[in-house]
């Protein structure tokens, strides 16, 4: 898997259904995995209006489109917002 | 369609977030028709659980949750962190157990006992399960957590497999494999690929695979409280290390969410994720309960008849018979209304079939008495004949007017409440009898359940956030006894918070998780009274596990032995009983033969009341408290019956109904007392026309609408909420009508009702109560020595010992010093040439161990110290306080300090040098010059070196550290000479001071009480002692922003106040401001010693007492309640200004009262800080 840290946009409806990277529109066909990780809340807790429950997640999905073929992506986020990532692909 | 099959609520003890009600709503909200709950180590939320699921129409599925010993496992010796650290959870490996049938939930109970039988952790091998479990009615499963689980995420897959196999081996079918995902990523427990792993393992197996979420909060947003809990559990700071939780995935998730996560598990291993999901559901429907028919919600279990002696059939004829033996000698001749009472009392029993529940109590009841131990029923069971004349209760219910309806109804088939007082000092044994008598089988204590409140919760999190431990005391300590959830609440309300800087932005994760763990159960502990007395089937009924003292406990709280109808009796132990039982033994002692205060019947000493209306009841039962005081004063009951209302009138409905004060002036004649009707005098004259007993609600409504008085009794529990009080309403009109009632009387008479039936008070109650209140005042009146010996033994009251030592003195006894050779362990009563005498007693010395009492008294009387040192052996810091507080004095002739001394004498310091010699074993040989100055010649150990003796300053601080009294004089003589000067008013003087003169007075706290009173507002009521009486004052809203404090935190304290005259002999102070004495007294000491003038001086003290407080200010609605000016009135709120914005509860009858009424309030309570009396400052001048 080559590792990146590239922003993209992910539509995202429970589980991300498509994204975009580097200007192509990536299908997702099956989620193969996914983990979460909390933050250790603590050590921010007294910077207050912190979220307590932050976490990332991260999707394993194989996606593609019909020129392409499929490939599998990470993309990962924080949970709740839009931030996301591509972080690794394997193809 | 999913179940969660695993789910941990609040009662496995700081590891489930949520209360087992709230899973419960968030299951059925999900659409869920079944839910499980598999606390840690025991049932102790099921019953709860199965009644929130019964009235959610939820199937429950309950089950626990394990540790498990693996073979050849030892605990870990690690050197021990701070607080305990990780050593309190040794981390085992986990097993689930379900119940499938009332039968399973029978061996579950058996199988948790067993579990806590013989460690303090309770744990289980394989091999226990096994026991207990093979081929019968549960189910095992092993998870994530399990050993299994853990060979897994190290990636022995083989191991698993063999270890899974192992436990197929013992119990067959009886085990399943639950897999978790929680979308952890990784290998670790709770992993996809862990996940995936059991389900290979159980594929291998050809066992059902279920999936469970292993869940421990209702929802996501409670994941910081997990952590929390993690940490406390642990006694360790927030760490990643000590948190179990990686994510927020552990919390209920809807059936997609969960076929996700099982989809995600299936497809690493090939497995079919839809097998899984419908195992899960098969497992559910095998273990679904039924609340009623498994878990036995709403039965009723009592003892067998055999264990009584009797036989089903005979039942009915032996407590007849019983009870006419009981009336033939209590009453002599049973009139024909005594044997009508009696035949409808036992109609009602035998149609409930309770005769089983009244022969129990009778055989424990004569099991108490027969070991020499007082004893007195309390509660609505006075109001019973037949508890009457088994001996249970000892107030005559006819003569008293007490009705049976309240307690037990053939309306309700529940079983009564019946509470026994007995001493308190002796409750264990009662305990152990009752054990011994009913069997182990039948008989376990009931739990208690504590619950975060704001105090613990500031405690745990603010050890959790590592805030430093000196803050989070002063944080914790800051909080009046509340509820975690009102914490910030309370942060708006009291100014004397904020002041203290608690409403700071940094602390608001704090308190954020601080409310979270509202009602959380934190801890178990063995309920004060509660005991169950069941049947032979007890223990397949209720997990038993021991309490701290040893005694076997149930795992059920009073509520949910309540639910299960195991009968439940309430043996309370009562200082007050200890205490006159201690008085008894001293008349018994030193004069020879005791009364018998059983027999004072029919209550009528003259001398007594006179007493109680002289407002004297310091340490009697009930009537002692400053409230009391005043309402005994202005009440002045004269018989019996006036205790029992005094006592219903002393209550928080009454008081904040206001009910008082119409009740005294038709009492005392000031106005005519108003029966509505005629019907109705019977009823009401007894209380001048005021509604004051529950029974008189019950008695009214038969009254009016002719009904019985056992239904009168369901209106009256109607009446308690808003609809019941609708629905009463439609049904009480109409037949108030038909009896011809006008329109105008029924509304005014509903207007009572619904004023009143949630405020009266149980007449039964109050009888019972009435009796030991009128037996202490009797003992107090007429062997005041002794009854007070007994109550400063036993300690039973509000106040601090000191008071009763001033109270002693005002009542001319002697208080005599310690003696180390005639202070015993107790108080005792003593007689000497000027009258009778109490002896202090050695068990106050600061530090003094039981067993060194215990030596001292076995070795008495000693010759000298070096005597003392050698046959008592004690250890050197509790001789060295004996030596202070004067326990060798009289052995040593040593008096009061004068200018002009013998240099002969040994004084206190020469014992102090001769002790120090004798622990370092250098005393040397006496001299034997020395012995002229004695006439014994063993005590030649003690040489007069000259040193001064300690002064009467000295002696009173000595005193107060070791002892906690001022035993020889008051500790207000220090602070005369200053309060002469500042002409500060004594309580003597109090009576002669004007009206809306502005006065100052001093004293020790004595107490403080936030009482609930009528406007809905916070009142401090504070009683300060000043060595000629009580001085009581109030502080109001406006005063308390820059007061509270000062209020609550000091001991020693000058109020300044306005006078009220009430009556001819009633006054009131309503104060302006208090400050800490011993520091006004540090000025005007300071002042002294600079200008060597008196008036300086207290121009000085006059000058702190008139500055206005910084950015004192009025707030909120408060309208003075007089014309006359305030000290200060400053327009610009600041944090250390009056009451914030206010929250006022509001009860169903109209009545408004402030949420911080009636509990404890902040700071340490009066009776446990008199040690603290000394005041020392911090480096003031002219010390």
């Amino acid at each position: 898997m080559r590792t990146y840290h590239e922003p993209i946009a992910v539509l995202f409806d429970e589980r991300p259904a498509q994204f975009i990277w580097r200007g192509r529109l990536l299908l997702v066909k099956e989620v193969q995995a996914l983990s979460r990780e909390a933050s250790p809340w603590w050590r921010r807790a007294e910077q207050s209006e912190t979220d307590l429950l932050r976490e990332r997640e991260v999707w394993r999905v194989e996606a593609g489109n019909g020129r392409l073929g499929r490939g599998v992506y990470e993309l990962a986020r924080t949970v709740g917002e839009e931030d996301w990532v591509l972080q690794a692909v394997a193809d | 369609m999913f179940t969660h099959l695993q789910t941990f609520s609040g009662y496995s003890f700081q590891y489930g977030a949520s209360q087992p009600g709230a899973l419960v709503a968030r299951a059925a909200e999900l659409g869920m028709t079944r839910l499980g709950l598999t606390d840690r180590s025991g049932l102790y939320g099921a019953v709860r659980f199965a009644k929130a699921c019964l009235k959610a129409g939820i199937a429950p599925v309950i089950g626990v949750d394990l540790a498990v010993v693996p073979d050849g496992w030892r605990p870990e010796r690690r050197p021990t962190a701070a607080r305990g650290g990780e050593l309190r959870d040794p981390r085992l490996p986990r097993a689930t157990v379900w119940a499938t049938s009332r039968a399973g939930w029978g061996y579950l109970c058996e199988l948790i006992s067993d579990a806590h039988a013989t460690r303090s952790d309770p744990m289980v091998t394989l091999g226990t399960i096994a026991q207990h479990c093979a081929g019968r009615d549960v189910v095992v499963g092993l998870g994530a957590d399990s050993h299994a689980g853990r060979l897994l995420v190290q990636g022995r897959l083989d191991d698993a497999t063999r270890e899974v196999a192992r436990w197929r081996d013992e119990l067959g079918r009886g085990v399943v494999v639950a897999m978790t995902n929680h979308h952890t990523g990784g290998r670790g427990v709770a992993s996809a690929h862990q996940a995936g792993g059991l389900l290979r393992v159980a594929g291998r197996l050809g066992l059902p695979a279920v999936a469970t979420n292993m869940v421990r909060m209702a929802h996501r947003e409670q994941a910081a409280t997990v952590d929390v809990l993690d940490a406390t559990r642990r006694l360790v700071p927030l760490d990643l290390r000590n948190i179990d939780r990686r994510n927020a995935e552990g919390y209920l998730k809807s059936e997609p969410q969960m076929r996700f996560a099982v989809e995600e598990a299936a497809r690493l291993v090939g497995a079919d994720a839809d097998a899984v999901l419908a195992a899960t559901e098969q497992l559910a429907e095998r273990c679904a309960l039924d609340p009623m028919a498994d878990v036995g919600l709403g039965e009723i279990r009592l003892p067998e008849f055999e264990i009584l002696g009797t036989t089903p059939e005979a039942a009915p004829r032996v407590l007849r018979e019983r009870s006419i033996a009981g009336l033939n000698a209590r009453y002599g001749v049973i009139s024909p209304e005594v044997q009508d009472r009696l035949d409808d009392e036992l109609a009602v029993i035998g149609k409930l079939g309770f005769e089983s529940y009244f022969l129990t109590v009778g055989d424990v009841t004569d099991l108490i008495r027969g070991m020499g131990i007082r004893c007195a029923a309390r509660g609505s069971g006075a109001g019973s004949l037949v508890n009457y004349a088994l001996g249970i209760s000892g107030v005559d219910p006819i003569r008293y007017g007490l009705i049976m309806e309240r307690f037990l109804s053939p309306l309700r088939v529940a079983l009564p409440d019946i509470d026994v007082d007995v001493e308190s000092a002796r409750r264990t044994e009662v305990y152990d009898r009752i054990l011994e008598t009913f069997g182990h089988q039948r008989v376990a204590c009931v739990a208690m359940i504590e619950t975060y409140r704001v105090r613990h919760a500031v405690r745990d999190v603010g050890a959790a956030l590592s805030l430093p431990p000196v803050e989070v005391d002063a944080m914790a300590k800051a909080f009046p006894h509340i509820r975690a959830r009102d914490a910030r609440a309370a942060l708006r309300d009291l100014p004397e918070l904020r002041a203290a800087g608690l409403a700071e932005k940094r602390l608001e994760v704090l308190f954020d998780l601080v409310e979270s763990l509202d009602g959380l159960p934190r801890h178990i502990a063995l309920h004060p009274c509660g005991v169950i007395l069941s049947d032979s089937a007890l223990r397949q009924r209720t997990p038993v596990e021991g309490s701290f003292g040893g005694y076997p406990m149930s795992q059920f709280d009073k509520d949910d032995v309540e639910d299960l109808g195991l009968l439940k009796l309430d043996v309370l132990g009562i200082r007050m009983q200890s205490a006159m039982a201690h008085a008894l033994g001293e008349l018994e002692r030193t004069t020879g033969s005791a009364p018998d205060i059983d027999a004072l019947a029919p209550f009528d000493d003259e001398e007594v009341y006179d007493m109680i209306a002289r407002r004297q009841t310091l340490g009697c039962f009930q009537i002692e408290s400053p409230g009391q005081r005043e309402l005994v004063g202005k009440f002045g009951p004269s018989s019996f019956e006036d205790i029992v209302i005094d006592i219903s009138l002393f209550r928080p409905g009454p008081v904040k109904s206001d009910m008082i004060t119409p009740f005294i002036d038709a009492r005392q004649g000031f106005r005519e007392p108003d029966y509505l009707h005629d019907d109705f005098r019977p009823v009401l004259e007894q209380t001048a026309g005021v509604v004051v007993f529950h029974e008189q609600i019950i008695q009214l409504v038969a009254v009016v609408t002719g009904c019985t008085l056992a239904q009168g009794d369901e209106v009256r529990r109607a009446l308690g909420d808003r609809e019941g009080q609708e629905q009463v309403k439609q049904w009480l009109f109409p037949r108030a009508r038909e009896r011809g009632y006008d329109e105008e009387l029924i509304g005014r008479v509903w207007d009572i009702l619904t004023s009143f039936a949630s405020f009266g008070f149980c007449k039964a109650h109050a009888a019972a109560f009435a009796l030991p209140t009128y037996q202490s005042a009797w003992l107090k009146r007429h062997h005041p020595a002794h009854f007070l010996a007994g109550v400063l033994t036993h300690d039973p009251g509000m106040y601090p010992k000191r008071l009763l030592l001033e109270e002693a003195r005002r009542l001319g006894l002697a208080v005599l010093g310690l003696d180390v050779n005639v202070s015993t362990g107790e108080y005792r009563a003593e007689e000497t040439p000027d009258g009778w005498g109490i002896r202090l007693s050695l068990a106050d010395v600061k530090g003094i161990a039981a067993d060194e009492i215990e030596r001292i008294v076995e070795a008495q009387p000693f010759q000298s110290l070096t005597d003392f040192w050698e046959r008592a052996s004690v250890s050197q810091p509790t001789a060295e306080h004996l030596v202070l507080a004067g326990a060798f004095d009289s052995l040593y002739g040593i008096g009061e300090a004068t200018g002009i001394r013998s240099s002969t004498q040994v004084t206190r310091r020469d014992l102090l040098l001769t002790l120090a010699d004798l622990h370092t074993g250098t005393r040397k040989q006496v001299p034997a010059q020395a012995a002229f100055t004695f006439t014994e010649a063993d005590a030649l150990d003690v040489v007069p070196s000259g040193l001064p003796e300690m002064g009467d300053d000295e002696r009173l601080k000595a005193e107060l550290e070791i002892l906690g009294l001022d035993a020889s004089r008051h500790i207000m003589e220090r602070y005369l000479p200053m309060l002469r000067a500042i002409r500060a008013t004594s309580a003597r003087t109090l009576l002669e001071a004007k009206n809306r003169s502005e006065i100052l007075v001093a004293g020790v706290k004595v107490a403080t009480q936030t009482p609930p009173v009528r406007s809905g507002r916070r009142v401090i009521f504070l009683t300060l002692d000043d060595s000629t009486g009580p001085v009581d004052a109030t502080f109001f809203e406006d005063v308390q922003g820059p007061y509270s404090a000062t209020v609550f935190n000091t001991w020693l304290l000058l109020v300044r106040g306005v006078v009220r005259r009430t009556g001819p002999r009633g006054v009131s102070i309503r104060a302006t401001g208090a400050w800490d004495l011993g520091q006004v007294h540090d000025v005007w000491r300071a002042e002294l010693e600079r200008s060597g003038s008196p008036d300086d001086a207290v121009a000085a003290v006059r000058a702190l007492v008139e500055e206005v407080p910084e950015g004192y200010s009025l707030v909120g609605e408060y309208v003075p309640p007089e014309k006359e000016g305030h000290a200060a009135i400053a327009d610009d709120h600041t944090r250390a200004g009056g009451m914030g914005r206010r929250r006022v509860l509001v009860h169903a009858s109209g009545f408004r009262q402030s949420p911080y009424a009636d509990i404890k309030p902040q700071g340490t309570s009066a009776a446990e800080a008199p040690r603290k009396l000394w005041h020392s400052s911090p480096g003031s001048a002219g010390r």
